[in-house]
């Protein structure tokens, strides 16, 4: 629009009448309107003051959380060794049993680089 | 040597990854002007209400930040959260802003002044053809108010105006069209000289 407006002006005289005159007038006001800066004036801290308070969970929770899995993890442990044990071997068949082909290689280091083509775009495309 | 200030896109960022504070804070003091000088005119010179609704869409674009792509300008997607604001606002004071509009519809408004040049070297005359600009823009609709802000005052394109107004680009013209021509009688005393 700027670029139409400029020409609009340049061509226009001072006494034409009509939808020219108007349009004058219109981009004269914008033309105020755009080239004022409203001056901050305690604007951005009164918007700051007003927004949510961060939802930050206290420094002793995540210590009372850890603490507390913990001792479950140990009581458990202690109580039942044996459900360790099998859940362990279990995990281990899961991971070992399964077939190794060529093309299952070939998916994992294709699905790889998906992954780090994407992040490294999203980051290239953050920084701009 | 300072490091060379952030862009908006890294300082949006920065919010939405990391719920930065100090980076929307940035955001605001970049646009405030921007953005209450773009109500002012919507709100046709009403600055307090203006104001009250800048801080309004600020809330808001914080708590939509991460739903915004970067598909439009930053400006933009913030003249759209103000326009929306306004829009709802103003219907909300529908009855009252008709009372207001009769009050004020620009019959004679130039007073005793002759109309001349406009925007001419008189200062005199050019307060008061802004005056009268600012009562017939009262008197459009708030589509056609809307769309001829978005196009003169805040330099859109039609295209994002559209956006901005969330209608097609088609009828953001045909407002800016209507929006003139009651202008144009509105202050057809000014024309005629």
């Amino acid at each position: 629009m700027t670029d139409k407006r400029h020409a609009l002006r340049g061509t226009l005289e001072p006494s034409t009448g009509g939808a020219d005159w108007l349009e004058r007038v219109l981009v004269d006001d914008a033309r105020e309107h755009h080239d004022g800066y409203l001056a901050d004036d305690g604007f951005t801290a009164s918007v700051m003051n007003k927004l949510p308070a961060p939802a930050t969970s206290p420094a002793w929770r995540t210590f009372a959380l850890t603490i507390m899995w913990g001792a479950v993890a140990i009581a458990i442990a202690t109580v039942l060794p044996q459900v360790f044990i099998d859940a362990a071997r279990e995990v281990y068949k899961l991971v070992a049993a399964q077939p190794v082909s060529l093309s299952g290689i070939g998916g994992a280091l294709l699905a790889a680089c998906a992954l780090t083509w994407g992040a490294a775009a999203y980051a290239l495309r953050a920084s701009d | 040597m300072a490091p060379p200030p952030l862009s908006d896109a890294q300082l949006i960022a920065r919010a939405q990854v990391k719920d930065d504070r100090h980076a929307f804070a940035e955001l605001v003091r970049r646009h405030q002007s921007t953005v209450r000088a773009c109500l002012r005119k919507l709100t046709t010179g009403n600055h307090a209400l203006a104001d009250d609704l800048a801080q309004e869409t600020f809330i808001l674009a914080w708590h939509n930040l991460r739903s915004f792509r970067q598909e439009a300008r930053f400006s933009t997607w913030l003249y759209r959260i103000a326009t929306n604001r306004w829009l709802a606002d103003a219907r909300k004071r529908k009855e009252e802003l008709l009372g207001d509009r009769a009050d004020d519809l620009p019959d004679d408004e130039t007073g005793g002044v002759v109309p001349g040049d406009a925007m001419g070297s008189d200062p005199a005359r050019a307060t008061i053809l802004k005056l009268d600009l600012e009562r017939a823009m009262r008197a459009l609709s708030e589509g056609e108010r809307a769309a001829i802000v978005q196009c003169y005052h805040n330099d859109l394109t039609h295209e994002e105006a559209a956006y901005v107004l969330d209608l097609p680009v088609g009828t953001v013209k045909t407002h800016v069209l209507r929006g003139k021509q009651k202008l144009k009688a509105a202050l057809a005393a000014w024309g005629s000289t």
